[in-house]
């Protein structure tokens, strides 16, 4: 055969082979994309697909009104963009560093460590600005630094700062919950994060039609406290004006409805802005000391001695003993003022804090065992059980470990420890009739979106610890300590106080007191006979002369707490003659209506709120009593900072502006014919 | 004497059918990343049309120009694709791109002398086969000489290194010696002795040790050496009978490196599922088949051997572009002719088709 025929042959040869070939392609073009497609498509899903979380919105935190107490703000983040490879990176580090120093609050230094980083693209420029506020972002922003740019998030933003710190607790910018409420109920706010599958390209932008399934977030639910933002607002400026007149080493108040049980306000000193939360050095400052802090509390327990005597007949006023010193297993106790007052009355024992007359009452006649019983029953060396985190149950020796010292010390407050929220339940149980309570700070926990409320709580009794009885004559007895005792200086006008003191001697690491070092402290409610209110003070080594005692450091504390927050809620006085008791009342609604004050008519057109206190205009509120304009506030959801007493003469925001967004307003006040005078 | 007549319809229109489909495709797989590296995302598309033009010109003029004038230019254009390969070692020169020395630059365009040479090659062989066509079935006077020619353009190419190109001229120049008569045993033997050369190849890169495990299964390496299978893998799977539609691959977003070159059959069959992928293999097949037909019937043997050169460097060229794509074959940087993204590439395949062409109008 000729090249020509052989060349035919083979061509059509190859022409097989090819056809051939093209029909294996064609097979495995098939088994890929009909065949085994679904098994590739789920792989390359994988590479597609990138879960991510959205994160929930954390709850709120309010008041017993609805103020808002925690909630979340937008924050932004410095970013620098470093990488050599980017066109818009920072180009002049140094330039950049030293203009952002002042700005950002850190050193030149650190900066420039950050921006000459090799090992990342960009960079955050924390801590200086790590989620920083609106206003700080702009002065970045007008800087103008090329490759700087800031980055939208979201903080945890306490409106008014330091006010609750140690209730509320605080979310630290990397989201972690410490302390208080954020801690305790950190899984309620907390929400659900949402989840987000999109299909991304290589470089992580969403491929076209990429996004696949999204669950958005719930958001946290929202906890309402028994606090009660006004009231809480009186125990701070109280603490703060203490703090700056005696520099105490710590100082705590609590202010307890005494028939549910709902804390209405707690504070400490030290105290901390949780906005700011890493200026404090000592960690122990976030410590909530109105749970964790154990003390021994003095006299202030001499009231649980008291009950217990009444309750078990053993007290009778009327009965004379021989104060000053008494002797026995337990060794020698005195009266504070060593000498005593002579032969007295057991009524008059207990108005002057007669050590002499506790021991008598809770050693020699109640004895250990059934002294300590109603000690337990009156809930100490027990966790109340209060919703915030740290809460310690206090120090008591078992009864086994007590030596006659040891119940004798403790029938007059000495050689036991409690805590100061313990303390305030045990009393309470007395202005309310003789229930131990359980102490609430949660009022309600609501969903965020629907508002419904998932729990609500209730006043729970624990126990009854005395009779209606006993509880009622306690009341009437420490009446006569405020009106004729160690108390005096706290009464008030136009409300009648019930109340003891506490003077303890510190304890040295040594175990032996301490002279001139001391915890002051008060405890006591108000109106005596339907208490409304129980404030219970404490106030540990005021620079203080121990001759002054207590009464000049603590009863300012009490008496503007209580004052004020009897005024503010309308408790009706029960104090006849009263200076003050027949003062006009303004109706909730009806602050417009009332007759022109000193000012005139023309003010009071402001006054008219709208009930949730979100727009308006600052009403006149000079010539009210302070009752009246707290009325007024409370209708205009102003938060009132009160100093002085009598009527309302000067108010920071003149009459017919617009309210200020913290919705603070200070008040001071003076007597009614000096204001006239103005 | 040779009669002309009209070409043959059913090269030129696969042919131009093809081409449509490919400038298309480079649009559409090339669009992300030219937007992202150029700022235009018709940076590919307008080189490619440009390319495109400059191709179907060239297959109009080589489809009149009779096939029997290049026997005479075989030769020096031979001379001057080896001075070229020579040429693009030359570091400086030589543009360095994936890796291969295998570009000149001219201003903003290139050529790839690799391209041509294949041409050349095709050209230059079937005249000095078919004036030595008895002496073929001789090892040393007939196969060994050529062979040697052969070998050294194989090499020059390896050094660049281009083991795609350089297989489809080698195989190019086998199918031309079997279709030119030789010997199958001589034939099986080089085979042999290809197949140890190819070991020694390997041995002597070990890149390509993995690149050849690699494709039998590619999830053992799915960062390296299996990325490009497993990317491509991932835009034909979910592209399945029809397609995701024309523009909508997702692998074409940076997942698939380079998509509108050596893979553009992936993002193809990603978007036009295996119908297009069919469709296309179908227009190929018709486009061989014609061709084969055309050597066939060639008037002479320079004739037929030029035109089983030209159908067995495209046959070659798909089969294995299509097979790397689908993971039949180790992974290779081989076009896929007319489709493909590349100025040399598409506009020496177009020039081939004209001279396929030409000898279909002497058809007896």
């Amino acid at each position: 055969m000729d090249g020509k025929t052989a060349i035919k042959v083979r061509a059509l040869l190859m022409g097989a082979v090819v056809t051939l070939l093209f029909f294996f392609l064609l097979a495995r073009l098939f088994w890929l994309q009909v065949v085994e497609a679904d098994w590739l498509v789920a792989r390359a899903e994988r590479m597609w697909a990138a879960g991510s979380q959205v994160p929930p919105e954390r709850g709120a935190i309010l008041d017993r009104n609805g103020k808002e107490l925690a909630k979340n703000a937008t924050a932004y983040t410095v970013v620098a963009t470093i990488s050599p490879k980017d066109e818009h990176r920072v180009r002049d580090p140094e330039d950049a560093a030293r203009k952002l120093a002042p700005v950002l609050g850190m050193s030149e230094d650190q900066i420039l460590d950050l921006l000459t980083r090799r090992d990342a693209y960009q960079v955050e420029l924390r801590p200086g600005g790590w989620k920083i506020d609106r206003e700080k972002a702009n002065q970045v922003r007008k800087l103008g630094i090329p490759g700087i740019s800031l980055v939208e998030t979201t903080r945890r933003y306490y409106p008014n700062g330091e006010l609750a710190a140690h209730v509320l607790g605080f979310q630290s910018l990397d989201g972690k919950a410490v302390g208080g409420i954020e801690q305790a109920y950190d899984q309620a706010l907390a929400g659900t994060p949402g989840t987000m599958t999109v299909w991304r390209d290589l470089k992580r932008n969403v491929l076209p039609n990429g996004l696949k399934d999204v669950r958005p977030p719930k958001p946290g639910k929202t906890v309402v406290l028994t606090l009660d933002e006004q009231i809480q607002s009186f125990v701070e400026q109280a603490l703060d004006e203490a703090e700056k007149s005696f520099r105490p080493k710590s100082m705590t108040a609590i202010v307890m409805d005494p028939n549910t049980g709902e804390v209405l306000a707690m504070a400490n000193r030290p105290t901390y802005n949780p906005n700011r939360y890493w200026e404090v050095k000592d960690y122990r400052q976030f410590l909530n000391g109105a749970v964790a802090s154990v003390f021994e509390p003095g006299s202030t327990f001499k009231i649980i001695t008291l009950a217990a005597a009444i309750e078990e007949k053993l007290f009778n006023p009327n009965e004379t003993y021989l104060s000053g010193r008494i002797s026995g297993p337990f060794g020698t106790v005195r009266d504070h003022n060593r000498r005593g007052w002579g032969r007295i009355t057991f009524l008059e024992g207990v108005q002057k804090s007669s050590n002499v007359a506790f021991v008598i009452l809770g050693y020699q006649r109640l004895g250990k065992e059934r002294l300590y019983q109603y000690v337990m029953r009156f809930g100490i060396g027990e966790k109340t059980g209060i919703e915030l985190p740290g809460e310690v149950p206090g120090l008591l020796k078992r009864t086994h470990q007590m030596y006659p010292a040891d119940v004798a010390n403790m029938a007059f407050g000495q050689g036991v420890g409690v805590t100061a929220i313990q303390q305030a339940v045990a009393v309470s149980a007395i202005a309310n009739g003789g229930n131990l309570l359980k102490p609430h700070i949660v009022k309600e926990i609501r969903d965020a979106e629907t508002g419904q409320v998932l729990y609500r709580m209730q006043p729970e009794v624990r126990r009854r610890v005395v009779s209606e009885a006993t509880a009622k004559q306690v009341r009437d007895i420490l009446e006569t300590v405020v009106t004729d005792g160690t108390g005096q200086p706290y009464a008030l006008d136009g409300w009648r106080v019930a109340g003891k003191t506490g003077t303890a001697q510190k304890v040295g690491p040594d175990g032996r007191y301490l002279s001139g070092k001391y915890v002051y402290s008060f405890i006591g409610f108000a109106p005596k006979d339907h208490p409304r209110l129980l404030v219970y003070v404490v106030v540990d080594e005021p620079e203080v002369d121990p001759a002054r005692g207590g009464g000049a450091v603590v009863a300012p504390i009490f008496k503007t707490i209580m004052r004020n927050s009897l005024l503010y809620l309308n408790v009706p006085q029960d104090k006849p003659g009263a200076p003050g008791a027949g003062a006009p009342t303004v109706q909730p609604g009806q602050a417009a209506q009332r007759p022109a004050g000193p000012s005139g008519a023309a003010n009071a057109t402001g006054a008219r709120g709208d009930g949730d206190g979100q727009t308006g205009y600052m009403p006149d509120l000079r010539g009210l009593s302070l009752r009246d304009a707290l009325a007024v506030c409370g209708e205009m959801g102003l938060r009132a900072e009160v100093h002085g007493s009598g009527y309302v003469v000067r108010q920071s925001i003149a009459p017919g502006a617009p309210l200020p967004k913290d919705k603070r307003v200070r008040l001071e006040l003076a007597d009614f014919r000096e204001a006239d005078e103005n | 004497m040779k009669t002309r007549t009209a070409p043959d319809w059913l090269i030129l229109l696969p042919t131009l059918g093809l081409l449509a489909i490919g400038v298309i495709m480079v649009y559409s797989a090339s669009a992300v990343l030219a937007h992202h590296a150029y700022g235009d995302s018709l940076y590919y598309l307008k080189r490619q049309l440009l390319f495109a033009l400059l191709g179907v010109l060239a297959l109009f003029v080589t489809m009149n120009i009779d096939y029997w004038t290049w026997r005479r230019y075989a030769k020096v254009g031979l001379l001057a694709c080896f001075l070229l390969l020579i040429i693009v070692l030359i570091p400086g020169i030589g543009l360095v791109r994936g890796g291969a020395r295998s570009w000149i630059g001219v201003g903003a365009f290139s050529l790839q002398p690799s391209e041509f040479t294949k041409l050349a090659m095709i050209l230059f062989l079937a005249r000095y086969l078919s004036e030595r066509q008895k002496r073929i079935t001789s090892f040393w006077r007939g196969l060994l000489p050529p062979l040697l020619l052969v070998g050294a353009a194989f090499g020059l190419i390896m050094l660049q290194p281009d083991l795609g190109t350089g297989t489809v001229l080698l195989g190019t120049c086998v199918v031309m010696l079997f279709a030119a008569g030789a010997r199958l045993a001589h034939l099986f033997g080089l085979a042999l002795v290809g197949a140890c050369g190819f070991a020694a190849l390997i041995l002597a890169a070990p890149y390509r040790i993995k690149r050849i495990t690699a494709f039998l299964d590619p999830w053992q390496d799915p960062l390296g050496a299996g990325y490009h299978l497993i990317q491509s893998l991932y835009a034909i799977g979910p592209g399945g009978l029809l397609g995701l539609g024309l523009g909508a691959s997702r692998q074409k977003f940076y997942y698939l490196p380079e998509p509108q070159t050596d893979f553009i059959f992936a993002i193809l069959a990603e978007e036009l599922g295996f119908l297009g992928g069919a469709l296309v293999l179908v227009l190929f097949m018709l486009l061989l088949w014609r061709g084969m037909r055309t050597a066939i019937t060639a008037p002479d043997l320079f004739g037929s051997l030029v035109a089983t050169g030209i159908v067995g460097m495209i046959a070659l060229q798909v089969v294995i572009n299509i097979g790397v794509v689908t993971g039949m074959f180790p992974v290779t940087g081989i076009t896929l002719p007319f489709l493909s993204y590349g100025g040399s590439s598409l506009t020496l395949v177009l020039t081939a088709v004209g001279v396929l062409l030409n000898i279909s109008r002497y058809a007896r």
